[in-house]
């Protein structure tokens, strides 16, 4: 079980975590990282 | 939307720098963050409808600003509200999304026309990051950066519009309006006794032309 599976556990949703959600989530997620990472590139250099 | 929620993002930031950029982001994938919670809760259709609805997505701009305000007491919390609430129209161009009935879903539907909405998607990608590079990236290491984020969103989008174009069994259905049957009001007002069907269908027609058809071919109904 990973830490997101642990995480719904504890809320009772783990039996909805399918592979679907896990897509989406991660697709949701993956903006989130790649601008954060570029921002803070660009941002510390001035 | 999908990279079109990302740029917005960057163009807000360039109106309030002092909001961390992760904020933004996530605020403009707000509603989708809500679907994906309130569909492992209380099923998937349910989900989306709920998340996507003008009132809630009134709702969760509001939340999601005074969570910011409260939890990270910085300024700017407008800016987690607007960006929040900008993901309403970015997705009526992209698919159908309810307004106030959750039931009752408009959209133009370009997620079925892959290649235009990665053009869209495209050049708002292009045209927030060159905004985002004019404030923050003045030398030619930073401009690198935002080329280099501005072309992973690229290539994202261009792999789910390649996936979306390998879907044949999808068509494109634009809808402003409920798809439901109505009798016009003039066959209705004018005899009541009349059985309004026949010229419902009309009022389904997705071009003009066709309800002109339509009055041409039975000019007792008009």
């Amino acid at each position: 079980m990973d830490l997101t599976e642990g995480v719904l556990h504890l809320f009772g949703l783990v039996s909805q975590w399918n592979t679907r959600a896990r897509g989406f989530g991660l697709l949701l997620l993956l903006p989130v990282v790649v601008i954060a990472v570029a921002d803070w590139r660009v941002r510390r250099r001035r | 939307m999908y990279a079109g929620h990302a740029a917005v993002a960057l163009v807000l930031k360039t109106r309030e720098p002092r909001v961390p950029i992760a904020v933004l982001v996530a605020a403009c994938f707000g509603p989708d963050w809500v679907e994906l919670f309130l569909g492992l809760s209380i099923g998937r259709s349910a989900g989306e409808a709920y998340s996507h609805f003008i009132p809630g997505v009134l709702v969760g701009a509001l939340l999601a600003a005074t969570l910011y305000k409260i939890v990270l007491r910085l300024p700017g919390a407008r800016y987690v509200a607007l960006a929040w609430l900008l993901h309403w129209p970015a997705d009526f161009l992209t698919a159908h999304k309810p307004l106030l009935d959750p039931t009752h879903i408009v959209g133009l539907d370009l997620y079925d026309l892959p290649a235009i909405d990665f053009t869209i998607e495209g050049l708002l990608v292009i045209g927030c990051a060159f905004l985002y590079a004019r404030s923050f990236a003045t030398g030619r290491a930073q401009r690198r950066w935002v080329a280099a984020m501005a072309l992973t969103l690229l290539v994202i989008q261009g792999v789910l519009d390649y996936g979306l174009s390998n879907q044949p069994w999808r068509s494109w259905n634009p809808s402003l309006a409920q798809g439901r049957r109505q009798p016009h009001l003039t066959v209705a007002a004018a005899s009541p006794a009349r059985p309004a069907d026949p010229h419902g269908s009309c009022t389904l027609a997705r071009t003009h032309s066709a309800s002109e058809r339509c009055r041409m071919t039975d000019h007792g109904a008009w």
